[in-house]
């Protein structure tokens, strides 16, 4: 099933995602990771190797009018998903800084670059694995999920943290016109440091209609370990941060079994 | 747009470039007078905000200010440092003015304007523009 | 004409940085135009605009897309148009925001 996880920059979606894999990958179950930020985010939470680069160059062909996947959608995830601690497949769109100055890529200055873009973005939106999790960290902000990253079916999971901006982030997507039928948009509560936080984010999901799938506290452990540097992947403890991650792993894999956002309703 | 708007005497245009590398990769803001980095002590923010720097430079923006934001202690400060790699031109503390402000959707100025912050803040608002 | 931008990853404080600078310098007197360059704009609460008015900007873009009829002749009209008032001294113009599904 497909996780996609969504809100505004900074609300804690690479942290999350990060500790969901874990959660998931630590069950036993499939898990593969789709870092969608041009800077690694959730390539850093699972500890992947920060200098990889551009795993897709090459993959999309152009051809007959639209781009098609050297070998196919399944082939291009198991040939070129990188695995990364706990068992975790990883692929990642790229890595943006100075050396990008031709971007947007064209065919005839970054053939290469520009091929790897187009398969990511494919690979993205429709991959999905049946009896395992797919799960994707896309950039902070509306463009990706206007642009149509989040797929059509599986979960559509809004981070929110207790703040304004959060909220209205939130807000954006909840008017964002018609969701795929088969996808799940709802919200997960991030950094509530109270009572008062939580009725917060209650009142105001529950304006905009979108249900609380879980809420996860700020956790003094997930931030030291994140101000030193180290992979939240292998961060261990039985904190709050892990407890409300695991309750949320549940609420997951219960919507797993359901058809309406697994792959064998697919028309 | 920035190009299109009147060079007018006493006019301060400020740009929210937006989260993230891609504006700046992009290189439309070659004619900024200034570019603003704003990096809190974790690795990830401290990345994006070298690549920053980097690309601004490569683009031909020739004044970078570093702003460190949301310092709580010395702790906070030596892994920006570290993370970062370079030295911050100036300081905002964490600061329950701004997460007040942050809050309830107002901006500090209303909320706090005697805040620690804002006053870090003023301090960059001569820097750049000295009166 | 003085342009400073302002950059940093997502939640770093830059939205509140520049709000807050331009805030100052209205303060000061000087003519301040904001720009909101971010797809998922948020520019408007650190101003003072409040959530709600921060939400109903429009887009300066989505009104001069090709398919829109007219486009202003020059940019002070666009900005004339779309801008509003922030405060004294400062106006606040969002250049685009991706808040719809794209079709197709």
């Amino acid at each position: 099933m497909r996780v996609v996880l969504l809100g505004k920059g900074g609300s804690g979606k690479s942290t999350l995602a990060g500790l969901l894999c874990a959660e998931l990958a630590g069950r036993g179950r499939r898990v593969l990771a789709f870092d969608a930020d041009s800077v690694p985010g959730l390539g850093q939470v699972l500890g992947m190797d920060p200098t990889d680069d551009w795993f897709l160059a090459g993959r999309a062909v152009r051809e007959a009018g639209g781009w098609t996947l050297t070998g196919g959608l399944a082939a291009t995830v198991e040939e070129c998903a990188r695995v990364g601690p706990a068992g975790i497949r990883f692929l990642q769109m790229g890595n943006a800084d100075a050396s990008m100055k031709d971007f947007p890529f064209t065919a005839e200055r970054s053939p290469g670059r520009r091929s790897g873009m187009v398969a990511f973005n494919t690979v993205v939106r429709s991959y999905d694995d049946e009896g395992g999790f797919v799960v994707v960290d896309l950039h902070g902000g509306t463009l990706q999920v206007a642009s149509g990253m989040v797929g059509t079916r599986g979960v559509a999971m809004v981070v929110v943290e207790p703040f304004a901006k959060s909220v209205l982030t939130a807000r954006r997507f909840a008017g964002m016109g018609e969701w795929p039928a088969g996808v799940q948009f709802v919200a997960v509560a991030n950094k509530v440091t109270g009572s008062e936080d939580q009725r917060y984010l209650d009142d105001e999901m529950s304006r905009l209609g979108i249900e609380v799938w879980g809420s996860v506290p700020a956790d003094r452990a997930v931030s030291t370990a994140e101000r030193e540097g180290r992979a939240l992947v292998s961060l261990g403890g039985d904190g709050p941060a892990r407890r409300a991650v695991a309750a949320l792993a549940d609420r997951l894999e219960q919507a797993a079994l359901e058809p309406a956002t697994s792959t064998a309703a697919a028309p | 747009m920035l190009a299109a708007l009147e060079d007018k005497p006493g006019r301060v245009v400020v740009v929210d470039l937006g989260g993230g590398v891609m504006t700046v990769v992009r290189g439309d803001q070659s004619q900024v007078d200034a570019l603003v980095v704003v990096v809190e002590p974790y690795p990830r923010s401290a990345e994006v905000g070298r690549r920053l720097l980097e690309t601004a430079a490569a683009n031909g923006i020739t004044r970078r200010v570093v702003v460190a934001n949301k310092i709580a202690d010395a702790e906070d400060l030596a892994a920006l440092r570290r993370f970062l790699g370079v030295e911050p031109d100036l300081v905002i503390p964490a600061d329950r003015g701004v997460s007040g402000a942050d809050r309830v959707g107002a901006s500090p100025i209303d909320h706090d304007p005697g805040s620690a912050a804002v006053g870090v803040i003023r301090q960059l608002a001569s820097a750049l523009l000295p009166r | 004409m003085t342009k400073i931008a302002v950059a940093g990853k997502g939640g770093s404080g830059k939205t509140t940085v520049a709000g807050v600078l331009a805030r100052l310098w209205a303060e000061d007197g000087l003519d301040v135009l904001a720009v909101d360059a971010d797809a998922n704009p948020n520019l408007g609460i650190s101003l003072g605009l409040g959530a709600d008015r921060t939400f109903d900007l429009v887009g300066v873009r989505e009104a001069l897309l090709p398919g829109g009829p007219a486009i202003a002749s020059a940019m002070e009209d666009i900005v004339d148009r779309f801008a509003a008032e922030a405060g004294p001294h400062v106006r606040i113009v969002q250049v685009t925001k991706y808040d719809h599904f794209k079709p197709g």
